[in-house]
This record gives structure tokens, C-alpha cells and sequence, in this order.
């Protein structure tokens, strides 16, 4: 019994190396460049300006769509002109965010898209 | 989420309420935030929710001991004479729908160690397909209590125009804005990858040899969540984390780096480390280090056992095995004085593994071009096949440009064991030599389902 658990062990070990081998070439032969740093997330500029009464700020809640619905991302406030200003860190193959403005006197929800490298809205 | 509950929840707000703005795109029901929860009394689990939600509430109540019995209705009183009348129906353990006489802001469902916030944008009388977050499965777990949130008449609209409000603790961000109404230090969370789900870090754990590129020698589950004052600088940094799988005989630590950030700018009494249910316990920077480095785990080995013969003394790896829960680690940082973006920098961070031998210390994996430690061996640099160059700030790289470590900013199922991620997601090869330029999502995309690991 000992003497087959011995060669079965020694036969699975055998075949996983094999098998380890033989796909350890697949990545082996992806061609990375020297400037490619595997990175999945970057920083957007966000800049965002409301129309709000004098002296009122507004909460901007950011969130990712999925297919699912919303992920929150982060929470910011503008200044009391409803400006604001700022970055996001998103993953890369996100293309929008919706933004939930929130304020004394308002809630809305706005779709707005990656362009060129950043996120803008004005009113 | 059960696709049930949108569906539901925006149907019931087409139908009441007209929500009127030049500016919206869209009516929208929020995803339900899930995070770690410390359960409590109603009122104490509403101003909880207050943290991620941002609104106060006035009236709680909760419904504990979660079974099939608790179908119907539940009626709350309060001192003030306000009453409140909440049924349940279609409660299977997992799901359930609700209705109420008053309506609601906030609904938590807690489950497992976490708990679902569904955050009504305007207060609603009903909603169906609640759920409680996933478990480490990617099932929901069964629903343990729900506590309800609402102030008494809710309006169905906007505020009037002439609301008062008020800044109680003179932060800058009026009470119905501020997460932290009582606190002049915090006023919002700032989440990655979002408050919902994680990321994941991969890590092969032969540098400076390569592996096999399965990416599974360590896989760890992420969560980064900021805490922000009004400045929107960074007060405190909690770091969730679970270690899903471990593919490697080798035994390993597990640790972060904050780089750039002094080891003195951390406040030491408030840090703490969580481990599964046990108690917090101060988590100090790692001495001889004049950055920010936390050690989690020095041995993921002693907590990720088995007790299985090979194959399945691996951890979540081979699908033919038992699977595993994962263990969770939660790291409180907090700052002796709050951080900028710029100096904190962004999650990850700079996570990285070494192994737990004698004279391992040196021995650290990081994620490609990630700077190591003051405690990383130079020595290794260079050695074997890695072709790291410190001069060139180029870490952690093959000749060719190979990596040892992942990041995966989605929920993702890592190669079962002895498959080689290339194999697993067809795109990967191709994002990798477009330089990232396609295939940004591959991590979501051509996944062989055969040779990931099922959870």
C-alpha cells in the first residue's frame, strides 16, 4: 500500500511539472514592454461646477455603473460657488461615473463620461 | 444583488415621485454599500449608517434573530407618541421584501461579518429583493437581523426651500451633508475599488526565480476605505482584507508599505489590526524603518491550514478540494495629522509578500515597479530572473518584463492551481503586449471558466 500511494504521488508530482511546464511558456512568451507597468487603475481630473444659490455647498457622491447597478466610490463637496475640483482613482476600463449631487435644496444624478482623460461638467 | 430590487425600487419611485432638474441624466437607486459591520442597537446601527449614508435619522428599529417566522407585520412605537408599522414578506433567508407606513431613508441588512446600507435617494414606503452581502462563496449570506432608518413623515421631495440647517460640529459641511456631523475632523469616505466590492492581489512567491504564473501562490482580497476631512485630506486609512487563496507550500508574509509617508506620521494608540472575530489589537510599524510598513500576517501558512493531504493542504486553489473561508484582516491606520492624496498615495498602497524563513526578511515581492523596503535585500536584485534596476526605479520584472505580483481592481476568480493566468483570461496576453492600451478589462472578460477556481 505504502509502495503504491508512493508511485501515484511520485506520478501526480510527474504530470502536475509536466503540465506546469508545458503553460509556464504561454506567459513566457507574452511580449510586455519595458514601460508597461501592469497598472489597473488610474488618477481622472475631475472638475465639476453647479449652479447653487449664494453660499451653499453641494455633496458629490461618485459612484462606478456596473452591469448589477452603482459602487460608491467617494464622497467630495464643492466650494460655495459649486465648484469643485479634484481627482478620482478609478480602474481603466471604466468609460463613466455617475455623480449623486446632493444639496440644501437639490438632488440630482448625473451620467458623465470619461473624455480625453478626465471628467467635466458645467452649468 | 438580486435583480429584483432595482427593478422594484425604481418603479416605486416612477410612480410617486417626479423628480424634476434640468441637470438629471437619470433617476437612480444606489447599489447597497457593503461593509464590515459592528452590530448593535437600532440606534446605534442608524448612526453607523450615517457614516456611509451621511444623513441622520430620528427613528430606528430592528429586527432581530432573522428566521422564516418573521414574515408580517412589526410595529414600532417610540416616547414621542410616533408609531411605524414595517411587514415583511417573501423572506426566504436570504431575500425579502418589506413595506412601511413611514417611509424610509435607510435600510441594513446584515449578514455574515457585513452588512448591505440600501440608501433610498428619496425615503420610500417599499422595496423588495433586499439581500445581505455576498460571502466569501460570492453568495449572499443569510440574513442575520435588519434594522430600519427614517425620519417621521418623510417628504417625498426635495427639502424646502427654506430648510434650516445646521453645522453642529463647524466643520464647514451642514449636518444633512456630513457623514460625521458630530466630529469637526470627518465629513466623507473615499472608497477603493468601491465600497461594494474588492480588488485582488496576486502573487507568485519564487523571486527571484520565476513561477509558473498562476498567480495563486497568494491571493489576497482588498478594500481601501479613506476617511476625509473637510479639506478632503485623509484622517484614517482602514485596509479590509481576505485572504482567499494560498497556492503555495512556501510560507509567506503578508505586509503593507505606505511610501512616502514617515513612520512617525502614524498615531500608534489608535492603530489597530482585526483578525477573523477576534478583538483589535495595536498594529505597530515595523521597526527599522523610517517609512510606514505594517506587517499583517507573518505566517499566512498558521492561518490558512487545511488540515488536508496534497492537493488540498493548498488553500482555495484546487476545485476538487473542500473550499475555505477566507480569513479576514482589518487594518485601522490613523494619522497623526491628516494626509493629502498626494502624500498618502493611492490603494493598494504597496502591498508585498516575503517568505517566513530565517533570513527571509529581505527576500520581498511587490507588485512591478513598486519600490521595496528599507528592509529588502539589494543583493537579489538582478539575480536569478529577475532583472530589477533600482538606478532606473525598474522593480520586480523579468528580462522580459514578466511580473511577480497582480492588481485586479474587480471581483475576479484567480487560475485554479497549476493554470497559467495567460490561459485563464485568453485577453490577458493581449493587454499585456498592447501596453495596456486593449483588453483594459480582461480581468472581466474571455475568462475559461475551466481553469479558474470556483468558489
Amino acid at each position: 500500500m505504502k509502495r503504491l500511494n508512493t508511485t501515484l504521488l511520485l506520478a501526480a508530482l510527474l504530470t502536475g511539472g509536466s503540465y506546469q511546464a508545458a503553460l509556464a511558456t504561454d506567459t513566457d512568451e507574452v511580449e510586455a514592454g519595458a514601460d508597461f507597468r501592469y497598472e489597473t487603475a488610474h488618477l481622472i481630473p475631475v472638475e465639476i461646477k453647479l449652479a447653487l444659490p449664494n453660499d451653499n455647498l453641494a455633496s458629490l457622491s461618485f459612484y462606478s455603473q456596473r452591469e448589477s447597478g452603482l459602487r460608491l466610490l467617494e464622497t467630495a463637496f464643492t466650494d460655495p460657488l459649486g465648484h469643485y475640483l479634484g481627482q478620482l482613482q478609478l480602474p481603466v476600463h471604466l468609460s463613466q461615473v455617475v455623480v449623486v449631487v446632493r444639496a440644501a435644496n437639490r438632488q440630482d444624478t448625473l451620467t458623465l463620461p470619461i473624455s480625453a482623460g478626465a471628467i467635466t461638467y458645467a452649468e | 444583488m438580486h435583480p429584483v430590487h432595482k427593478g422594484f425600487a425604481l418603479s416605486a419611485l416612477a410612480g410617486v415621485f417626479a423628480i424634476g432638474s434640468a441637470a438629471m441624466a437619470s433617476s437612480v437607486i444606489p447599489e447597497p454599500v457593503a461593509i464590515p459591520w459592528q452590530s448593535g442597537n437600532a440606534a446605534f446601527e442608524c448612526q453607523e449608517a450615517t457614516y456611509t449614508t451621511g444623513v441622520s435619522y430620528a427613528y430606528s428599529f430592528k429586527i432581530d434573530n432573522w428566521n422564516s417566522a418573521i414574515d408580517g407585520p412589526h410595529t414600532a412605537t417610540f416616547g414621542d407618541g410616533h408609531t411605524n408599522t414595517i411587514t415583511i414578506s417573501n423572506n426566504d433567508g436570504t431575500y425579502f421584501n418589506w413595506t412601511a407606513l413611514n417611509q424610509m431613508g435607510v435600510v441594513i441588512v446584515k449578514g455574515g461579518k457585513a452588512a448591505s446600507i440600501f440608501e433610498y435617494e428619496r425615503p420610500v414606503s417599499m422595496d423588495a429583493g433586499l439581500v445581505s452581502p455576498n460571502n466569501a462563496s460570492g453568495k449572499p449570506a443569510a440574513v442575520s437581523h435588519a434594522t430600519f432608518c427614517w425620519n417621521a413623515n418623510a417628504d417625498a421631495g426635495a427639502p424646502p426651500p427654506n430648510l434650516v440647517v445646521t453645522d453642529s460640529d463647524s466643520d464647514g459641511i451642514t449636518d444633512n451633508l456630513d457623514a460625521f456631523p458630530l466630529d469637526s475632523e470627518r465629513v466623507a469616505r473615499r472608497f477603493y475599488p468601491n465600497g461594494s466590492d474588492y480588488g485582488y492581489l496576486a502573487f507568485e512567491d519564487n523571486w527571484p526565480k520565476k513561477g509558473d504564473f498562476d498567480m495563486n501562490d497568494l491571493v489576497v482580497a482588498y478594500r481601501a476605505m479613506e476617511t476625509l476631512n473637510a479639506r478632503n485630506e485623509v484622517t484614517n486609512l482602514k485596509l479590509v482584507y481576505e485572504i482567499a487563496a494560498r497556492g503555495a507550500a512556501n510560507d509567506n508574509a503578508f505586509a503593507v508599505h505606505l511610501p512616502g509617508v514617515a513612520r512617525d506620521a502614524i498615531n500608534p494608540a489608535l492603530t489597530t489590526l482585526k483578525i477573523q472575530d477576534q478583538a483589535p489589537v495595536p498594529l505597530p510599524t515595523e521597526s527599522g524603518q523610517s517609512e510606514a510598513v505594517f506587517i499583517l500576517i507573518t505566517s499566512v501558512n498558521t492561518v490558512t491550514k487545511t488540515g488536508l493531504k496534497w492537493p488540498c493542504g493548498f488553500f482555495n486553489t484546487v476545485n476538487k478540494c473542500p473550499r475555505s473561508e477566507p480569513v479576514l484582516l482589518v487594518a485601522d491606520i490613523h494619522f497623526q495629522r491628516p494626509l493629502s492624496r498626494a502624500q498618502l498615495g493611492a490603494a493598494p498602497y504597496n502591498p508585498f509578500i516575503y517568505p517566513n524563513r530565517y533570513a527571509g526578511r529581505g527576500q520581498e515581492i511587490h507588485l512591478v515597479d513598486h519600490p521595496p523596503t528599507a528592509k529588502a535585500n539589494p543583493s537579489l536584485f538582478g539575480t536569478e530572473d529577475d532583472r530589477s534596476n533600482p538606478a532606473e526605479g525598474r522593480y520586480y520584472r523579468t528580462a522580459d518584463n514578466l511580473p511577480w505580483a497582480l492588481d485586479v481592481p474587480e471581483t475576479w476568480r484567480h487560475p485554479a492551481e497549476w493554470n497559467d493566468v495567460t490561459n485563464a483570461y485568453s485577453t490577458f496576453a493581449t493587454w499585456t503586449s498592447s501596453g495596456g492600451m486593449t483588453a483594459a478589462n480582461w480581468y472581466v472578460s474571455t475568462v475559461n471558466q475551466g481553469l479558474v477556481f470556483q468558489p
